[in-house]
């Protein structure tokens, strides 16, 4: 590949939301507007971080792009393809890890292969790549609830990135982990991102998460969820925490507490 | 888990002298500890007591012949065979009739679950059916099937079949959507689903549907076999209280207990075997 065909690569893009929308029918048979014309483009190897408070329909959209959940109206391209539903080119990490308890971390991070019927030389190649990449080596065998949460993300990433997709959607996946492990988790996933070089799409509720790991910010509103704007953030690149304590830094958290907070 | 606590202190105590040349003394010493020394002794100490009562002749051996009286019947029975053969006769009705309740009661759960024409067809019949005593079907089995060894086997059959295939529609049923949202994002199909998730996951769900239907299938096998057989378990018990062999009697409940006893025991190995995963993260690994 010459250098200006990847650089158009890098230009183009590769998640394509317009008008998306998407309302739920309630156990009573009333209509609940979660998602309300979510338009978003996604650059390939962006990362794109969606902030916004609880309930406003963030993991709505990213299941929607993820194939999971069914949109109401609108269009919602992967590639240029419309989404119909789970795709292998999309990974996705849940909030809750949603590891299989029965397999072991091992065995987990091999299943997305698995069923793609890749061959086993392969997968084994590839599984021992990725748990080196999360550093779990010496927890290969074990089963998930013989590890730590900031270690079971780390094998629901693992699991993830292991189908070699190109986008990776995260919802909240530090949600659950506490101050500390998260930030060593913002860090390992900067430095896999760096590493693996994909699309990642993030959804979160901390303003410093988003600004730390982004290279854009999409600020969503209260349900039903639109986009209230956006915020590219340019800081360079391998960061650090350090960044967090910087003036830029400290700016741009203002501007998106002042668009958060509009809405409130 | 107050057992388990003071079991680990125990432990902790006799650490320092695994050093010392009887390891095995220790080990058996460990084992005896108050936790497990009172489990073992609780039943030997009813023994006791029952002896004592039984040998100061307060009530006639036609009524509670002493333990030690229903050992050497015990002994004697197995010396001659007979225990032998009506263990053997029982046993291959519970095997046979347990079986095909496993078979089918797995598959048409698994079906039920799957299919919702078929839930629609099989729930009410399910429901209808299960509340109903086995025993208040014996009359029908034995018109339909003789009183021969169809319809014996027939009612272990149904004793348990419904938990069987309850449970695995229950397990089927209750697995987190969630997880079935993460295999689909991994790019698993309907049938891989299946295998890879739903079974798996249903699986502990299934396993003691499956294990408490062996105490079942020895509940209905007594009870059929005192009704009308020749042979068993069951039929020498109730020979016995006919001919006022009341250490006969208690000699074969006494074997009945460790069958039952040991019937839970294996299946419990098999769920430990199977389902590691499940056993340690549940209360159940305690
Ligand atoms: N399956 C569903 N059926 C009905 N309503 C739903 C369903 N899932 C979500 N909703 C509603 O849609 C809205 C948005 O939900 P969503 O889970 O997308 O929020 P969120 O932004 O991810 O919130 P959080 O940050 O708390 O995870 C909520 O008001 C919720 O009540
Ligand atoms: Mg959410």
């Amino acid at each position: 590949m010459n250098p200006e065909e990847s650089q158009l690569e890098s230009q183009s893009i590769i998640i394509q939301a317009k008008g998306v929308c998407k309302t739920y029918t309630g156990r009573k048979g009333e209509s609940v507007r979660a998602v309300a014309g979510v338009d978003l483009d996604v650059a390939q190897n962006e990362f794109v971080a969606i902030l916004g408070s609880s309930g406003c329909g963030k993991s709505t959209f990213l299941m929607m792009v993820a194939g999971l959940v069914e949109k109401t109206r609108g269009e919602l391209l992967l590639e240029g393809d419309p989404i119909v539903g789970p795709d292998s080119r999309c990974g996705v990490v849940f909030q809750e890890y949603l590891l299989f308890p029965w397999k072991t971390v091992r065995e987990n991070i091999a299943f997305g292969p698995d069923l793609r019927g890749v061959k086993k030389s392969e997968i084994q190649e590839r599984t021992d790549h990725f748990i080196k990449l999360v550093g779990l080596e010496k927890f290969k065998n074990c089963f998930p609830h013989e590890l730590s949460g900031g270690m079971k993300q780390r094998v629901a990433i693992a699991r993830a990135l292991a189908n070699e997709p190109k986008v990776l959607l995260m919802d909240e996946p530090f949600g659950a982990l506490d101050a500390l492990t998260r930030e060593a988790m913002q860090t390992e996933l900067l430095r896999i991102w760096h590493e693996t070089t994909c699309t990642v799409l993030f959804v979160t509720h901390s303003i410093i998460e988003a600004i730390y790991l982004a290279d854009r910010v999409v600020v969503m509103s209260k349900r039903p969820g639109t986009i209230k704007g956006t915020l590219a953030i340019d800081l360079p690149r391998p960061r650090t925490h350090e960044l967090t304590s910087t003036k830029k830094f400290h700016e741009y958290e203002k501007e998106l507490r002042g668009m958060v907070w509009v809405e409130m | 888990m107050g057992g388990d606590v003071s079991g680990l202190i125990e432990q902790k105590a006799l650490a320092p002298r695994a050093n010392l040349p009887i390891p095995l003394y220790d080990r058996i010493a460990d084992y005896m500890s108050q936790h497990n020394c009172r489990k073992i002794c609780s039943p030997f100490v009813v023994l006791l007591i029952w002896e004592f009562v039984a040998r100061i002749g307060w009530v006639p051996d036609w009524f509670l012949p002493a333990p030690t009286l229903v050992l050497e019947t015990l002994w004697e029975i197995i010396q001659s065979g007979v225990l032998l053969e009506h263990t053997c006769a029982s046993m291959q009705r519970a095997v046979v009739g347990y079986s095909m309740a496993a078979v089918f009661g797995v598959t048409l759960g698994l079906l039920i679950a799957w299919s919702k024409l078929l839930e629609d067809i099989f729930d009410p019949l399910i429901e209808l059916l299960r509340p109903l005593s086995t025993f208040a079907l014996i009359p029908i089995f034995f018109l339909w099937f003789g009183i021969g060894e169809t319809s014996k086997i027939m009612i272990i059959f149904k004793s348990c079949f419904f938990p069987i295939a309850l449970n695995t529609i229950a397990g089927i049923k209750g697995v987190d959507s969630k997880l079935i949202d993460a295999a689909r994002s991994l790019g698993a199909n309907k049938c891989q689903i299946w295998v890879h998730v739903l079974i798996p996951a249903a699986l502990p769900t299934i396993m003691t549907g499956l294990r408490i239907s062996t105490a079942l299938s020895m509940m209905a096998l007594v009870g059929v076999e005192m009704l009308s057989s020749e042979s068993g378990l069951g039929f020498m018990v109730i020979d016995a209280q006919r001919t006022f062999d009341t250490e006969l009697v208690f000699a074969g409940i006494m074997v009945l207990s460790i069958i039952g006893f040991s019937l839970d025991r294996i299946a419990r190995l098999v769920e430990r075997k199977m389902l590691g995963w499940h056993v340690e993260t549940s209360l159940g690994g305690a």
